[in-house]
């Protein structure tokens, strides 16, 4: 049972006056699926009952939930992947060129949902060689809701959520059992700071070296898509660097970012910003990944939609097979999956990072 | 003092392991009764090491069919006894070997074993059970633990 | 290479890898798997359960760790074994990756990603 058009239009309204987000005709399927546990939890039979209460008695409560699972992301560890092989490959090494006089990297993660990403950039920045223990990464996780905030900053998450996307090796080093769930360690859980925020709203934020801004966007029209790109580049510093999601762009929006694309993975810099001293991986290198590696073609070549993705993006998203063929079975281990060799590993010393402002 | 699953956590598990495998639904599983129908099966792993005990995957005769014509996209009625004993072994592992996890290890965890009717381990008691409902039929999830090691 | 001794888990791994575009051969314990990798087989990726009868999963990356000629395979563990320390096991015994049961066919797509086996 679908709802109908007015509740729908209801709801829509609603959600885009609370949080400038658009749903497009046609999800209705989408308001059904995400208010339905709303329904159930409040003893409303359907999706349409509760609507229609709402409708007939506001509640301020009930909105907020509403808006809330509307405006939630899907995500998880390392999500879309090239992202974080750019971050590890081209803007960490570029940032700790350009910061070593500081030793002070400032991340943000706009719309973190419930904290896969700001917690993969944690953790990228923690196994990443050139920052040592003497850097301080600090990463500013905002989202608009306070419930998925609160989720985020416990650090815990299902076995089922951490199957997805997260490389074995860096669960058993950056997470620890708890009960049934896995949580971040408190050394990856202290890089981060979580705030409520409504990306609508003025920012009141300190100058960002990174800015993560994934799949965020497809959801504003396109007025306050530019407004939103605009107040960015103010707090993004000039040589500083912006990520969208995979399907989004600053082309035709705001001309102030230029973009560099290597491979498949695309970030944005501020136009005039100078140019990167770091070079940029060939295409073809891309050890890319977050687990840097183990790559060799498969024996099969995948069939149907992967097989024309491969087609199209093998070149740039995997080296030859004897580039990555391992000299021994010993070196092998360590060389195909770096952090092998130091397993398990303790937890890292020198002095706690601080937390912003 | 070591930490012993609650009901709680036997049931989360059994959830995620419903939830992956069997129902895609997180809310297919209800609390139940712990009286399972007449005839019952039950698939049980037992734990050795720094926990000697078993985890128990006790439920009805159609929960098991249910169960192993999902497992492997079949109807219920075209399940044969090869298809329950390979099903709830496998959910037995999966269960417990999550549950494992969560004890004082290390400890090692027993190929699975399916029979007919219930089943009792000699000087092993229940310390956490918990009782659902699935698809109307009982399923009853149960830790066990050695009198000796639980005194 | 599928190898699990649960002939569902065998199934279900089977049609997810079937259905990411692999040829699928099965075995249901690590000792058939390697007389099959002696016998010619040479699987790009093994998925592999840990709690087997005859030879468990361990012993089998062990086993294929050994050979020079076997060096190609990526091994990843598939079993419901899931405390750290077990995880940290296999990982330095030479599995490539791990992943928990129960999962989600996603999770194994995600993971092969990782590999490099799968196009993103």
């Amino acid at each position: 049972m679908t709802i109908n058009l007015s509740a729908f239009t209801f709801v829509s309204d609603l959600v885009k006056q609370d949080s400038a987000i658009i749903i497009g005709p046609g999800k209705e399927y989408l308001v059904e699926s995400r208010l339905l546990p709303i329904a159930r939890a409040e003893g409303y039979g359907d999706v349409g009952a509760l609507i229609a209460k709402l409708q007939m008695t506001p509640d301020v409560r009930l909105r907020q939930r509403i808006v809330e699972a509307m405006t939630t992301n899907e995500t998880s560890f390392f999500r879309d992947r090239d992202p974080f092989t750019l971050l590890n490959q081209v803007v960490f090494p570029e940032l700790c060129r350009r910061r070593s006089a500081t030793h002070r990297v400032t991340i943000w993660s706009a719309a973190c949902s419930s904290g896969q990403e700001p917690y993969s950039i944690a953790m990228s920045a923690l196994d990443h060689p050139l920052i040592t223990s003497e850097w301080q990464v600090q990463i500013l996780a905002t989202d608009i809701s306070e419930e998925i905030l609160q989720r985020a900053e416990n650090g815990r998450y299902s076995q089922l959520e951490v199957n997805r996307g997260l490389p074995a090796a860096m669960l058993v080093r950056h997470f620890e059992r708890a009960e049934t769930d896995w949580r971040v360690v408190p050394a990856v859980r202290s890089m981060v700071k979580f705030k409520r925020m409504n990306l609508g709203d003025p920012f009141d934020l300190p100058f960002m070296d990174v800015v993560f801004l994934r799949n965020v966007l497809i959801y504003f029209d396109s007025v306050t898509k530019a407004d939103v790109l605009q107040r960015i580049r103010r707090v993004l510093r000039p040589d500083g660097f912006l990520f969208l999601g995979g399907s989004e762009t600053t082309i035709g929006l705001d001309d102030g970012f230029e973009r560099i694309a290597v491979g498949n993975a695309t970030v944005y810099r501020p136009r005039g910003a100078d140019p990167l001293e770091t070079p940029l991986p060939a295409v073809g290198t891309a050890g890319l990944g977050v687990a840097a590696g183990r790559v060799s073609f498969p024996a099969t070549q995948p069939v149907g939609a992967a097989a024309a993705t491969t087609a199209a993006s093998v070149p740039s998203a995997r080296p030859a097979p004897a580039a990555s063929a391992p000299a021994s079975p010993a070196a092998g281990a360590t060389g195909s999956w770096p952090w092998l060799s130091q397993l398990p590993i303790p937890p890292r010393s020198g002095p706690p990072r601080q937390p912003l402002n | 003092m070591t930490y012993i699953p609650s009901a709680d956590d036997l049931e989360v598990i059994t959830r995620e392991v419903w939830t992956s495998f069997l129902d895609g639904d997180p809310d297919g599983l209800l609390p139940g009764e712990t009286t399972p129908g007449a005839e019952e099966v039950t698939g049980c792993v037992h734990l050795s090491g720094a926990y000697v005990g078993s985890i128990m995957l006790r439920c009805s005769a159609p929960a098991a069919r249910y169960a192993a014509a999902a497992l492997f996209s079949m109807q219920p009625t075209d399940v044969t006894q090869n298809e329950v004993v390979d099903a709830l072994g496998e959910l037995a592992n999966m269960v417990g070997g999550n549950v494992k996890s969560m004890l004082p290890g290390p400890s090692a965890l027993s190929l699975p074993s399916v029979v007919h009717g219930q089943l009792a381990v000699p000087g092993a008691q229940v310390v956490r059970e918990v009782a659902l409902s699935w698809r109307g039929e009982t399923l009853v999830v149960s830790l066990w633990q050695q009198a000796a090691q639980a005194a | 290479m599928v190898i699990d001794d649960s002939s569902a888990m065998r199934l279900i791994l089977g049609r997810i890898m079937r259905g990411l575009g692999f040829d699928v051969v099965e075995a249901p314990n690590g000792a058939e798997a390697i007389a099959r990798l002696q016998s010619g087989a040479m699987p790009e990726i093994a998925l592999v359960d840990w709690n087997m009868p005859v030879m468990d999963g361990l012993a089998f990356v062990n086993a294929v760790r050994k050979e020079e000629k076997w060096r190609q395979i990526t091994l990843m563990m598939v079993t419901t074994e899931s405390e750290q320390s077990q995880i940290v096991r296999a990982l330095a015994a030479g599995a490539h990756e791990y992943v928990i049961k129960p999962f989600t066919p996603d999770a194994i797509a995600d993971k092969l990603a990782l590999l490099g086996v799968l196009a993103y």
